[in-house]
């Protein structure tokens, strides 16, 4: 394979690493008291094991450049979950995932604002919404097939 | 922004319904709002109602009820419903910001169907 080629797109067993570090770099910025960074850490957590789901869906070593977008219901959808999310069955799921989403689009404010504007209220809301089952969005994620 | 025709009939029907839930609730018009980010390219339409309060004991059994009743009235139009992604927040949450605020790329209902700043009347 070409060298230049072997370049394009991150491969999956890295990003299969990386969701899981981010997670448990945005659970130590929370438990440091750093709420925003708690967040958009946990918000790149969540981006990246979408990346993974979608590799995996379509058979893929390494994600295509084009999907390395940061639309979470793009990444969603992509990753072939959308309509499940919208089944009876999946409701408390989908009304955390709605809030997750819109909360997504907060991240440039995360980058460039400082600490004070993210309570712990909000960081810990964020973080039960992500990851605490049965109605977390990265347990029900795990869930798929 | 510019929409498309079925960008606008789409979210002027999901507004319509939220109006007639926000009516069969007692709320007059003032007392809660609706912002709109839609996306064209992917397809979805985010929708926030902010209100003093909502039926129902937690944030899950309010959101259902909201969900519920947009889900019947567009039971003959289940793509649009899928394309709905909602959210409720309290006027109180909104002021309070952070993760609450309305960003930017939000707009009122009504400005962003008729072009024109929102009176909240």
């Amino acid at each position: 394979m070409d060298r230049m080629f072997t370049k394009l797109g991150d491969a999956l067993v890295d990003l299969e690493t990386a969701w899981q570090a981010r997670l448990a770099d945005a659970e130590a910025l929370f438990a440091a008291g750093r709420n925003g960074g708690a967040i958009a850490t946990g918000l790149y957590a969540l981006e990246i094991r979408l990346k993974v789901a979608i590799c995996k869906r379509l058979d893929l070593e390494r994600l295509p450049k084009n999907f390395e977008i940061h639309d979470l219901q793009a990444l969603l959808l992509l990753a072939g979950w959308s309509r499940r999310i919208d089944r009876k069955s999946a409701r408390k799921v989908k009304a955390i995932w709605d809030a997750i989403v819109r909360q997504s689009e907060e991240l440039n404010k995360l980058r460039y604002t400082g600490d004070k504007n993210w309570t712990h209220a909000q960081a810990a809301t964020f973080l039960n919404q992500l990851k605490d089952p049965p109605n977390g969005v990265l347990p029900w994620l795990s869930a798929q097939r | 922004m510019a929409l498309s025709t079925a960008m606008k009939n789409a979210i002027r029907r999901v507004v319509q319904i939220l109006r007639a839930y926000a009516t069969a609730h007692g709320w007059q018009p003032g007392e809660y709002q609706i912002y709109i980010r839609p996306n064209e390219g992917w397809g979805y339409i985010e929708v926030i109602l902010v209100a003093k309060e909502f039926p129902g004991k937690d944030y899950f059994e309010q959101w259902e009820s909201v969900i519920d009743f947009l889900e019947k009235e567009l039971k003959h139009d289940r793509p649009l419903f899928e394309a709905l992604h909602l959210v409720l927040q309290t006027f109180d949450q909104v002021a309070e910001g952070g993760l609450y605020a309305i960003g930017s790329g939000y707009e009122e209902a009504d400005e962003l169907l008729t072009g024109r700043p929102a009176t909240g009347d």
